[in-house]
């Protein structure tokens, strides 16, 4: 009991609520055909991440968000020039810039030692989910304990942070996201400014992308913003059941995934171990993969 | 028994459950200029797509001079609508016009100094001569069209089809584009255009096909572009008067 | 004579032979990518490309599986990029099928499918790094890529396929340009569209699995898209903008090669990939086709003849 308080509820926390802001936020990069804005989110915030460590020399979250944010809006400033003034085709500017700011973010890392102390990209590659834990745990007590739950994980802090505003400005706004979603055009001619949503969508895109990436890895990142809403658009029509929906699966993903990552190995009496980030983000994509099955069996149309 | 350039037997063109193009046959006349009307929707891209086999029939027959297009496919020249291609692509007016030559150039064969030479002269056939050098996307939408045409020519087609090739042109593109269609029907040729514009039918086409799912009307316009035709097309009494067109 | 700079002196080839085959070997994978990643991108197939790259992860992992399991190095070139070539065509049939299939768009579908193969590779990854059978640390090259502990064979042979993909993109060069402008025009004069796309993919494929020892298969990508987005600035001919792409490509991962080879720890794969994008930036401002000054030059002559 004392082990899983301290080592296995803290990591499934982190995954699942990594995986639940993601998922949330994913929905609209779905609907409005960014799916691979998620990507480039988890490939570009790394070297604002390292520059930001380096010149505050901490891991605070505040550091990690400014730095990440700083990097993010830089990358979509880049994108846009590239788009506009030189006029690169979206995808080629979009695909140049996200993966030179992660060229650069690797270099950066080797460069400045970071790599060996601090951050490991193969962390940022693969998710590291395993190193939340929480030393402080003594029994199921500690969980009422204001001392015990001081010494969470700072991740947790970070991911229901993200989680609460990410949820706010969604259910704030979801009349207008629903509208921007399906029909751009509509909305312009009732006044919702398509470009301003827009701009929404992709901060909040961004801040999931922060508040996940240090835990999660780029990976997770992608899988949980595309796979979860994924599955849900195969199943419905109607927006806010694809939402639910879609936060069901992630949760699903988080908690079930965890449990495999932990219950193979022990299966098989500790031989292999299995990272969890990959499990949890491999399982969306399996439910992602029985819903368009069961989708297509179903006859739900192709929409244009 | 004439063998048409163009025969559709029954053809029916479906996208999802909804029939784009009901039933509908056509012996085009063996040389000319025929444009083929209607509504939006009425399914005109979709007759000249099932054609050319860029979308399935769900039913029906296409023959090309009798034979099916596979077999025929050095006989025609199609020309797009314009906004179908990229125009930030890396390629001169003289560089799509010889596009129209790669067929005879054939496979693992470059193109030739000769064959640039050749697409400059159809690009003069459409007063687009000094514009060779100049990338696709820096001329003006009557320009591209021209070139658009220009290829169609080099491919020395006997039966021309063209999506909505007035749309949106110039004056002088109108006039050029015109010229070279009567020359194409002297020399024998079957032009055939998806057309949107009715004022102007009866002073370029000398054949029209009134089309609305299925074939309302076809023949001569002087006898088949008449008011009623034209309102049984439309669904709506026009208030057009082709006669005075 | 002045002693050369270090960087200098590999750069101008007067380092050992064996760095030298390896930087040539280089250079030929960045021409390939940059020749094959014009018509990538002119298809736009670019995106398609990152997800089949990132999905040769769980192919790499489980061909060095199956050498272990059946006596073999783990490290044995062919398993490792046969199960990268395998697992790689499984997913862009994989992003075919569900754009084509389910209503799912086709952003969702590369985003999905490199996501879920990316994460499977990983879970293998850390499967093989508990075996205990050693060798496992040298998959790690795959990701981000290295020219350290690099043999003249595998140099030659990635050099090899190199000038094969670019011998095809050659002979097929206008068929290629064709369906990429009119891919409907190209198709109603009886060209097999979907055959040249395929071609199109299977060159991709190629240069990727060839390009994982040395970029690495997170930043492959970048060679494929990158070098074409610079070349365009420099011609408004598709010919001449494929040896420009070439061109550049080819000088990057060089270049690359040569920064990797006097500081081993640095990742090959980034190195090559900002030098790249440096040249993209140039070309983008000093491009004699459409780059920003000329642009500006014949903007002010335009106003001034008005």
């Amino acid at each position: 009991m004392i082990s899983f308080l301290q080592i296995d509820l803290p990591a499934m926390l982190v995954g699942t609520l990594a995986a639940l802001v993601c998922a949330l936020i994913g929905n609209f990069l779905v609907l409005t055909r960014q799916s691979m804005l998620g990507d480039a989110m988890g490939h570009v915030v790394l070297p604002g991440i390292v520059i930001a460590f380096v010149l505050a020399g901490t891991t605070a979250t505040w550091v990690m968000l400014t730095g990440a944010f700083a990097a993010a809006l830089f990358s979509a400033m880049l994108v846009e020039f590239f788009r506009r003034v030189a006029r690169i085709e979206a995808s080629a500017a979009l695909g140049s810039v996200f993966t030179a700011m992660f060229a650069l973010g690797v270099l950066l890392l080797e460069r400045t030692g970071v790599a060996r102390t601090t951050f490991d990209v193969h962390h940022i590659l693969f998710g590291n989910i395993e190193t939340a834990i929480w030393p402080a745990a003594t029994g199921v007590a500690s969980l009422f304990d204001p001392t015990a739950l001081a010494s969470l994980p700072p991740q947790l802090g970070r991911l229901a942070f993200g989680l609460a505003v990410v949820a706010l400005v969604v259910v704030l706004l979801f009349k207008e996201l629903r509208v921007i979603s399906f029909d751009p055009d509509f909305a312009r001619t009732v006044g919702i400014p398509p470009q301003i949503i827009g701009a929404v969508v992709v901060t909040l895109a961004a801040l999931a992308a922060v508040v996940s990436l240090s835990a999660v890895g780029a990976i997770l990142l992608v899988a949980m913003m595309v796979c979860p809403p994924a599955t849900a658009r195969m199943l419905t029509d109607d927006l806010k059941t694809q939402v639910w929906l879609s936060l069901l699966f992630a949760l699903a993903s988080g908690v079930f995934g965890y449990a495999i990552a932990v219950l193979v190995p022990l299966a098989f009496g500790y031989e292999i171990s299995l990272g969890a980030a990959g499990t949890i983000a491999v399982l969306s994509g399996l439910f992602q993969l029985v819903a368009m099955l069961f989708g297509l069996k179903r006859g739900l149309p192709k929409l244009t | 028994m004439t063998i048409h350039p163009l025969s559709v037997k029954n053809l029916t063109v479906r996208y999802g459950g909804r029939a784009a193009l009901d039933n509908f046959s056509w012996d085009a006349p063996e040389r000319g200029l025929a444009a083929i009307v209607g509504p939006n929707g009425a399914g005109k891209s979709s007759l000249l797509k099932a054609v050319l086999g860029l979308v399935p029939k769900a039913a029906g027959r296409v023959e090309i001079f009798g034979k099916p297009i596979s077999e025929q496919r050095d006989l025609i020249a199609y020309v797009p609508q314009r906004a179908s291609v990229d125009w930030d692509f890396p390629a001169t007016a003289g560089d799509v016009v010889a596009m129209g030559l790669y067929r005879r150039i054939g496979w693992l064969r470059p193109v030739r100094a000769a064959d640039h030479a050749a697409a400059r002269k159809y690009l003069d056939m459409v007063r687009l001569g000094d514009f060779a050098d100049r990338q696709i996307g820096a001329l003006s939408g009557g320009q591209q069209q021209r070139v658009f045409l220009a290829r169609a020519l080099a491919q020395q087609a006997k039966l021309f089809l063209l999506d909505e090739p007035f749309a949106g042109v110039d004056a002088v593109t109108e006039g050029v584009m015109t010229g070279v269609f009567r020359e194409l029907r002297n020399a024998g040729s079957l032009v055939v255009c998806v057309h949107h514009d009715l004022s102007s039918v009866q002073e370029i086409f000398d054949h029209v096909v009134l089309l609305h799912r299925e074939m309302i009307a076809s023949g001569p316009v002087g006898t088949t572009f008449t008011p009623e035709n034209i309102s049984r097309t439309y669904g709506v009494p026009l208030a057009l008067n082709p006669g005075n067109g | 004579m002045a002693e050369l700079h270090p960087l200098l002196q590999v750069l101008l080839l007067q380092a050992g032979y064996n760095t030298i085959v390896v930087m040539l070997g280089a250079a030929a994978l960045g021409a390939a990518t940059g020749v094959v990643g014009v018509f990538a991108m002119l298809r736009r197939r670019a995106l398609v490309a990152d997800a089949v790259a990132h999905a040769t992860l769980p192919g790499v992992a489980l061909g060095f599986i199956l050498a272990v399991a059946l006596g073999f190095s783990g490290r044995n070139l062919s398993f490792l990029l046969s199960g990268a070539a395998l697992t790689a065509v499984l997913a862009a049939l994989s992003i075919q099928w569900i754009a084509n299939r389910t209503r799912l768009t086709e952003d969702t579908a590369i985003a999905s499918v490199l996501a879920t193969f990316f994460a499977f590779g990983i879970v293998l990854l850390t499967v093989i790094q508990t075996l205990k059978t050693g060798g496992q640390a040298g998959l790690d090259i795959y990701l981000l890529g290295a020219t350290a502990g690099m043999l003249r064979e595998e140099a030659i042979t990635l050099a090899l396929f190199a000038i094969a993909v670019a011998l095809i993109v050659a002979l097929l060069f206008k068929e290629l340009t064709l369906i990429s402008f009119d891919a409907d025009y190209a198709r109603a004069h009886g060209f097999p569209v979907r055959l040249l796309d395929l071609a199109i993919l299977a060159l991709v494929l190629v240069v990727v699995v060839i390009g994982l020892r040395i970029v690495g298969l997170v930043l492959i990508v970048a060679l494929l898209i990158t070098p074409p987005a610079a070349a365009r600035f420099w011609s408004d001919h598709t010919g001449r903008m494929t040896v420009v792409s070439g061109a550049i490509g080819a000088f990057s991962a060089y270049f690359g090669a040569a920064i990797s080879a006097i500081s081993p720890d640095t990742p090959t794969g980034a190195v090559i990939v900002l030098v790249a994008f440096f040249l993209l930036l140039a070309s983008i401002v000093f491009g004699t086709a459409r780059g920003l000054l000329v642009r500006a030059i014949g903007a002010r002559n335009l106003r001034r003849a008005a």
